[in-house]
């Protein structure tokens, strides 16, 4: 099991990183695990099925059967290192972006990292991830 | 220890992780020079402030990084062996870790997109490594710059060749 920009793992304990709180959830894999697997961790944005106003993009279920029964939302908004021991069972990743939303997703995340303050916004995170997005992507 | 000697026992380190025995000479100068070049690229700004690269028959090459191996050698950090490849004339000289690699003082941020780079990097061949180095923007400005067979041995590296890659640029100036 290996995850590449774009999965979609489900953990069954996603750890926010700013304030600690654990919760079950999908994320959506934002840096590969070869990027961050010496940190244990792997950096994700939340994808949750309550829609947030800015910064988050909405995932067709029918697009997702694996994943999801109703629309979710990825939120780039926040961006954690989830601590790879809260992955869930097998299958893993449940579910990775088609194509088309990955391109959608690229266009919003990369203005977040310039936009919000988290830990996506440090200079070598953020060019880690665009530098990988645009590999993953073919840009 | 300074950024360039413990970039060099990262690298080590990271080699020692994907069970690559030892580093060579030549991927020792090749891949701190394709950091520099990504870290201008993705961040804007070498990944080191005080190193120098110069144009040698193999690409680009550095007093700095054989100065720093013979640091960590004296330093005992890592070992240097000589082994002869059968049908290869010349010796390859093999870098490996000596000892436990110190505490280093790369941000976990830094660490992740040097785990980045590495991993694209790490597993090529050395011809393969050798060719990535030369479509480097500052090798082709010098390469375009020679006339057959005439190289530019010794002319420094101009890493302000290197272009900041578009969507980091765009970004800045979407949020100003």
């Amino acid at each position: 099991m290996s995850f590449n920009v774009g999965d979609i793992p489900w953990f069954d304990e996603y750890v926010f990183t700013d304030t600690g709180e654990v919760r079950s959830h999908f994320g959506l894999a934002i840096l590969p695990e070869t990027a961050t697997k010496f940190q244990s961790s792997l950096l994700c944005c939340v994808i949750t099925s309550k829609e947030t106003k800015s910064w988050s993009m909405a995932l067709n279920p029918s697009n997702y059967i694996a994943c999801f029964t109703k629309e979710s939302f990825i939120c780039f908004d926040r961006k954690d290192l989830v601590p790879l021991d809260g992955l869930g069972g097998e299958p893993q990743p449940r579910g990775k972006l088609t194509k088309k939303d990955a391109s959608d997703a690229y266009k919003i995340l990369k203005k977040s990292l310039f936009c919000i303050q988290d830990i996506g916004s440090d200079i070598f995170m953020r060019g880690a991830i665009i530098r990988e997005w645009k590999k993953a992507i073919r840009l | 220890m300074s950024r360039l000697e413990q970039l060099l026992l990262f690298i080590l380190d990271r080699a020692k992780k994907a069970d690559i025995e030892n580093l060579s000479k030549f991927q020792l100068l090749k891949i701190p020079y394709l950091i520099q070049i990504e870290s201008i690229k993705y961040t804007g700004s070498p990944f080191m402030t005080s190193i120098t690269f110069m144009r040698d028959n193999n690409g680009p090459i550095s007093i700095d990084i054989y100065n720093s191996i013979n640091k960590l050698f004296k330093d005992g950090y890592i070992k240097i062996e000589n082994t002869k490849t059968k049908g290869y004339k010349y010796e390859r000289t093999c870098h490996s870790l000596a000892k436990k690699v110190p505490k280093l003082d790369f941000s976990p941020s830094e660490t992740i997109f040097l785990d980045s780079i590495l991993s694209d990097i790490l597993p090529l061949s050395q011809i393969k490594l050798k060719k990535v180095a030369y479509d480097t923007e500052p090798m082709k400005e010098i390469t375009s710059k020679e006339k057959k067979e005439v190289i530019r041995k010794g002319e420094i590296i101009d890493f302000s060749k290197v272009t900041v890659d578009s969507d980091i640029i765009d970004s800045y100036a979407d949020a100003i």
